[in-house]
This record gives structure tokens, C-alpha cells and sequence, in this order.
């Protein structure tokens, strides 16, 4: 199977033998290509998601804004990637995950999923976590847009090099931290130096990324 | 003279911790330190027993964690530990604090972040509030300068994952956080934001009726501060 964009025949990067439905070209355009144009889009809604009312709003109140069209077609328009987008109605955290990069190093495939309670102010978020400006938020649609635009900032994150190399060596801390937590207990495990300098560069790491994804998603989304 | 420099060098440091003067990570008045690991709780909180206290708010250990140890002069006699998930997954700062008081067997667990969010009215949440007054029950005495307040209050923030918190000054014409029946408030904000930002502000109300009794928390909230445009 030859994806449309191809010049000449290669595999479907999306495509999972286990699921069929991968195997389903019209599921860009939600299962129903008749309702939606987007002949070539790359940002994939997950087929669940054509009839949810709060993930369409969501999106809609992010593509209002100027910049977030920008982000979104830079994404969406991007042959290389396949960004799959999925929804958890009752989650506390979105989730920009699944990286894969090619041989070369680009990526080509991510998954986000957005969840439904970060989209409500009544829930707050802290400045110390990460989230300086998502913290300051007080309206529940510009928090939705600024989740979806604080999610793609770790998509465009991913596709630079120092991302890739962060976020692999993160996921290699974590395996690490992970197997020396479920070997050992927590105690011993933390007296060890190696599970210490672990969790230390993953906390660092990931401070750094939300950070960065706080500042990038308010200049999508915030005043201009 | 030679003699009594220790004693001097030894009351500036604990000056300095009392003040918030002592840089690096340490916040004083509620002071995170790197290891916890040789905390009598950590173990406590390791063996079976304490994983049972755990396991209703989901937290396991066999999962990895950092641990931090808080002190501070106003929780003398008391362990207090904060955990922070660790993990290589984007949005995730689950994070809770531990306290346990001197001479009591009673672990307070006070879950303060889950994923990418607070947990809701992680600030006025009763057990919380119950939680640090039981601490502040162990004082031999409450605060008395606006320093010591500030001590206090800040103590509840770091507590609460907010280690950056910054006491705000009082209005103009104010003596100190207190009034004359003993009602105490105390201002913070999240300490991260630029002059002309919007900022979380954090209000502590705080009973001291009778200065050599220990003081407690009555109500905490907070509210997103937007400066006016000028």
C-alpha cells in the first residue's frame, strides 16, 4: 500500500497490520470524505473523535487564532509526519507521546492525546511545574487552544535534533530509573548515584520542556 | 573571644535559615534538600504498612519517584518529605507531600499535583488545612515578627509545591500581618512572573488569638492577579 503523496511506492508510516482501521485512508478526513476536505492533511483525528462535541470546540476556539492556523498547517501539511490525535475526556494531563524518527532523525509519527479536564479553568495549573502562562489563565476556551497549541509545541520540539536527543535520553533515564524501582524498592534504589543523576537530568529535562512549551503556546495563543 | 566564634558562625546560619538567606535550593522556611533518603519516614513509608497508606491515592513506589526533604524551623521535630513523580512522558507532575508530627503515629498524605494539573483546592482543602495545623500544633510558641510570619506561611507553600512563593508586603501603614484579635493574613505570589505579568496570588489566613500559644490555619485561597494595562 502506496500512501497518496508518493512518488514512487513505500510503506504507509501509519499503517499497523494489528489494526486494520490504520489501513483506512479516509480515516484524515474522519471516516467521512464528504464532509471534510483535506486531501493531503497529516494531523489525524482519531475516528472517535468526529462526533465529539467538546474536542471539535476545542479545536475550534484554537483555530481561531492566527498563529495556531500556522502551527497546525505547518504540522498538518508536513509529509513526513503523522500526527495522531486522540481524546480522554476524565485525564489530568495531555499527552504529546509515542515519538518515532525515521533513520535520519525526523520524525515521522506522534500521538497526542488531549484531555478533557486540562481544557477547565475551575482546574488549576502551577507556575512551578512548567506552566507560567497556563497558570494565569482564567478563560476556558483560551485554556483548550492553549492546550492544543502547548501539545504541538512539544510536536515541533520532537522534530528539531536537541529534542530528539533530550527526549530519547529521558526515555532512556526513565527505563532505567523504572527497572532499578521495580528491582530494589524505592529506598535503595534512591540511595544508588546513577538512580539520583536519572531522576535528576529526567526532572531537569522535562521542566525544560514544559517551559518551553509554556512560552511557545502563549505566542500562539496569547495576546499578540 | 576565639571561643565564642562557633556560637556566633552557628546563630548567623540559623539566622539565615530563619530568614531565607541561604540561596541554592533551600527556601528556609521550608527548606527542600536533595536527599531524603536516610528519612526515618522513607522507610516507614517503604515497608508494607506504608504502602497500604499509599495505595488509595494511587501512588506506588515500585513506580520511580524523587524525593525531597523539607525542614524548616517551624516543623522542628517533624518529618516532612515531597514526592515527584519522574517519568519520561511530557505533562505528567504528579506530586504529593508527607508529613509526620512528633510523637504521633498519624501519616498525612497531601497529594498537591496530578498530571498536568493542580489538585482542586489543593489550597483550602480541609485535610490539608487539618494537616499543617497539626504540625503547627507541635510549636512551643507562634510566630511573633513579620519574618516568622512569613516563615509560616511559606512553610504551607513549599508544602504545596510552591517553593518559588514570595511574601508580599503588606499595604501601606500596615505594623505586621496581624490584627489586634489575632487574626493573621499573609499574601504570596508564585514568585515566577515579571513585574507587569499575571500572577497567581495566594491568601493565608492565620488565628494566633495568644502570642504564646502556637498559631493555626484558618483559610487559604488564591486568585489569578492580572496587572491594569497602564
Amino acid at each position: 500500500m502506496t500512501p497518496d503523496w508518493a512518488a514512487k511506492p513505500t510503506t504507509v508510516p501509519y499503517a499497523k497490520f494489528g489494526n486494520p482501521q490504520s489501513l483506512n485512508l479516509y480515516t484524515y478526513v474522519l471516516n467521512n470524505p464528504l464532509r471534510f476536505v483535506d486531501a493531503d492533511g497529516h494531523i489525524i483525528d482519531d475516528s472517535s473523535l468526529a462526533d465529539n462535541k467538546k474536542y471539535q470546540k476545542w479545536k475550534k476556539e484554537y483555530l481561531s487564532h492566527d498563529a495556531a492556523k500556522a502551527q497546525w498547517n505547518a504540522l498538518n501539511d508536513n509529509k513526513n509526519i503523522t500526527v495522531h490525535m486522540g481524546w480522554d475526556n476524565k485525564g489530568t494531563s495531555s499527552v504529546t507521546g509515542g515519538y518515532q524518527w525515521d533513520k535520519s532523525g525526523s520524525l515521522t509519527s506522534v500521538n497526542v492525546t488531549l484531555a478533557g479536564k486540562t481544557g477547565d479553568v475551575s482546574n488549576s495549573m502551577s507556575a512551578e511545574s512548567g506552566y507560567k502562562h497556563g497558570s494565569t489563565i482564567t478563560d476556558s476556551a483560551l485554556r483548550q487552544a492553549y492546550v492544543m497549541a502547548h501539545e504541538f509545541a512539544h510536536v515541533e520540539y520532537a522534530q528539531t535534533p536537541s529534542g530528539r536527543d533530550s527526549l530519547e535520553q529521558s526515555q532512556k533515564d526513565a527505563d532505567f530509573t523504572s527497572q532499578k524501582f521495580k528491582e530494589l524498592g524505592m529506598q535503595p534504589a534512591l540511595q544508588r548515584s546513577d538512580v539520583q543523576q536519572a531522576n535528576q537530568r529526567l526532572l531537569d529535562a522535562s521542566h525544560e520542556r514544559e517551559t518551553g512549551a509554556d512560552q511557545r503556546a502563549w505566542e500562539v495563543v496569547g495576546p499578540q | 573571644m576565639r571561643k565564642q566564634r562557633p556560637y556566633t558562625l552557628l546563630l548567623l546560619l540559623l539566622t539565615m535559615v530563619a530568614h531565607g538567606q541561604t540561596g541554592g535550593l533551600s527556601t528556609a522556611d521550608g527548606k527542600t534538600t536533595a536527599s531524603c533518603v536516610g528519612s526515618p519516614l522513607l522507610a516507614e513509608l517503604s515497608k508494607s504498612a506504608g504502602a497500604e497508606i499509599l495505595k488509595p491515592y494511587g501512588y506506588d513506589f515500585h513506580e520511580p519517584w524523587s524525593c525531597t526533604k523539607i525542614e524548616s524551623p517551624w516543623a522542628a521535630g517533624a518529618n516532612l518529605l515531597r514526592f515527584q513523580k519522574v517519568s519520561a512522558q511530557s505533562d505528567e507532575a504528579t506530586a504529593f507531600s508527607v508529613i509526620k508530627v512528633s510523637g504521633s503515629s498519624y501519616i498525612w498524605v497531601i497529594p498537591t499535583e496530578t498530571g498536568m494539573l493542580e489538585v482542586p483546592h489543593v489550597e483550602s482543602d480541609p485535610h490539608n488545612i487539618a494537616a499543617f495545623n497539626a504540625l503547627l500544633g507541635t510549636l512551643a510558641k507562634g510566630p511573633s515578627s513579620s519574618a516568622d510570619w512569613n516563615a509560616v506561611g511559606k512553610l504551607y507553600m513549599v508544602l504545596l509545591g510552591h517553593k518559588a512563593a514570595e511574601p508580599m508586603k503588606p499595604g501601606p501603614g500596615s505594623s505586621g500581618p496581624c490584627d489586634p484579635d489575632g487574626e493573621c493574613t499573609l499574601a504570596f505570589a508564585d514568585g515566577l512572573h515579571g513585574p507587569k505579568e499575571p500572577y497567581t496570588k495566594w491568601t493565608l489566613t492565620l488565628s494566633a488569638p495568644n502570642r504564646s500559644r502556637p498559631c493555626r490555619l484558618v483559610e487559604a485561597s488564591k486568585e489569578v492577579i492580572t496587572p491594569p494595562v497602564p
